[in-house]
């Protein structure tokens, strides 16, 4: 069986700034990866890359085998992301961020008039009662506070009933304890549903805690990819040089 | 200390009033004083202001009810119009927004129809179709139309264009269609906006309705224009006395829902 996420010597260049520089490696199903490195290096390009949000400039893509480096469209739907900034409407309730998640399963002129099938709501209702956010479902985002926020952001991902979820810095804007707590129910989760998890952090520690593997990058290269053990302080030190 | 000049003292340079900001406002008053030798402007005219106080009678009350058809045809024109606007401009700003638009040829085509719908005067318009179709109210009707068309239309493909872009990345990935990108991703972060503007037209609409009305179109304005040319200044006075209390009611009617929107 294929690995469900494979990346091939990925190279992205930013205004003569190479961000990507030969990126290549495999994620297998289920599996809980932490991409760590110094700001700047390119987590966030390589996740949007793999979420076809960005074109690399050369190398492949591969979601359960198929080429989707120029072929996004098979990937919407099944593969999910949480933002660092939430990407959500303010102005819509808990419970309409949610569903927008089903707009991709969704017949198009009935979902125009905010009309969800029964189902649809069922998955959102459902997800919204795993992040623990039920008795806020008909508030409005924009009263919500961050890590509220955060928590309608993985609903909403989890809503698409994706294979794949990517976060790119997911608690990058929240304090420590609800930044952990939020990481925590995301990886739990995902271990319910059999979800794979790519996600880009900046602390070490979660990292260190929540994932089953960590991929480091530095200057747009793989300086380190294995088991968390396996992350010494001389191997940060190489990171974050 | 001398405006306009760059000082020092040791090493800080510093000035007080900007060299651009004096020269403004000198050639201001000098494009004041040549523009008004050009219409002959002189200071006895404004003796003559108070000349409007002759044509003062007393307002015919009795006239009053007699204006509530008058009053609700404008305001009808005004109604129809602007919702027609409405509806049309919201598709052209989606058209006419650099962000949304789905070719940039369909962008210079709706961004061509709306300056041309928008610069051109609603009176013109109104006199134009008028010429064309002959006199009625809806000629009033679509004359206001089109210039709010242009006006909305512009408004909303600059709303449009400041969204945050970001949840519609959100979407993208959940695979939303285009049509659906906009009615979960665009409208709600414009509604406001849309709303604001849309009042403030219909507040603007009902005047234009009431200028337009002198034409033929009908409406207060034309009951006006035949009093004022039959010499009947209480009368006159009575119909100014309806378009004052219909405009200021209009006025405050659109800040209040402006008010519960922003709310």
């Amino acid at each position: 069986m294929p690995p469900i996420i494979r990346v091939e010597n990925l190279r992205k260049t930013w205004s003569g700034n190479t961000v990507l520089d030969g990126i290549t490696f495999d994620v297998g199903e289920g599996e809980i990866v932490a991409i760590i490195g110094p700001s700047g290096v390119g987590k966030t390009t390589l996740l949007r890359c793999i979420a076809s949000l960005e074109r690399p400039d050369s190398g492949k893509i591969y979601f359960k085998g198929k080429n989707i480096t120029k072929n996004g469209e098979y990937t919407k739907k099944r593969i999910g992301m949480i933002f660092q900034e939430f990407n959500l409407i303010p102005r819509l309730t808990v419970l309409m961020n949610v569903l927008t998640g089903r707009l991709g399963y969704t017949s198009k002129v009935a979902s125009l008039l905010g009309i969800f099938s029964k189902e649809d709501i069922e998955i959102a209702v459902n997800n919204i009662r795993r992040v623990r956010l039920h008795n806020k479902i008909n508030e409005k985002v924009s009263k919500l506070s961050g890590g509220e926020r955060q928590r309608v952001g993985i609903a909403r991902a989890l809503t698409q009933e994706p294979d794949v979820i990517l976060a790119d810095e997911p608690i990058s804007n929240l304090d420590p304890k609800t930044g952990e707590k939020i990481l925590s129910d995301l990886v739990r989760i995902s271990k319910e549903d059999d979800l794979t998890v790519i996600m880009s952090l900046h602390q070490i520690n979660y990292a260190k805690k929540f994932a089953d593997r960590i991929i480091g990058l530095n200057k747009g290269r793989i300086v380190f990819d294995g088991y968390p053990e396996a992350l010494t302080d001389d191997v940060i030190r190489r990171i974050y040089t | 200390m001398i405006a306009g000049k760059i000082q020092s003292t040791e090493d800080l340079r510093y000035e007080t009033f900007r060299k651009k900001e004096i020269v403004v406002v000198i050639v201001s008053f000098l494009l004041f004083l040549l523009s008004s030798a050009f219409v002959g402007l002189s200071p006895h005219n404004f003796l003559e202001l108070p000349k409007m106080t002759k044509l003062f009678e007393f307002p015919n009350l009795s006239l009053l009810p007699r204006l509530l058809q008058a009053s609700l045809e404008t305001l009808a024109i005004a109604y129809v119009s602007t919702f027609m606007a409405t509806v049309v401009s919201l598709f052209l700003g989606i058209l006419a927004a650099k962000n949304l638009t789905p070719h940039v040829i369909v962008y210079y085509i709706a961004r061509t129809v709306i300056m041309i719908a928008r610069t051109i005067p609603d009176i013109i318009w109104g006199l134009l179709l008028i010429a064309a179709v002959g006199l009625g109210a809806v000629q009033g009707v679509f004359a206001i139309a089109i210039h709010s068309t242009g006006m909305l239309g512009r408004f909303f493909a600059e709303a449009i264009e400041e969204i945050d872009p970001r949840p519609l990345e959100a979407l993208e990935i959940a695979g939303a269609s285009y049509s659906q990108k906009i009615v979960y991703g665009i409208i709600p972060q414009v509604l406001p906006a849309y709303i604001n503007y849309t009042l403030y037209m219909f507040d603007h609409n009902v005047r234009a309705a009431i200028v337009l009305g002198m034409f033929g179109i009908g409406g207060l304005g034309f009951e006006f224009l035949i009093k004022l040319r039959l010499f009947e200044y209480d009368d006159v006075f009575a119909i100014l006395l309806a378009i004052f209390v219909l405009l200021f009611a209009v006025e405050r009617l659109s800040a209040y829902m402006r008010g519960k929107v922003m709310g």
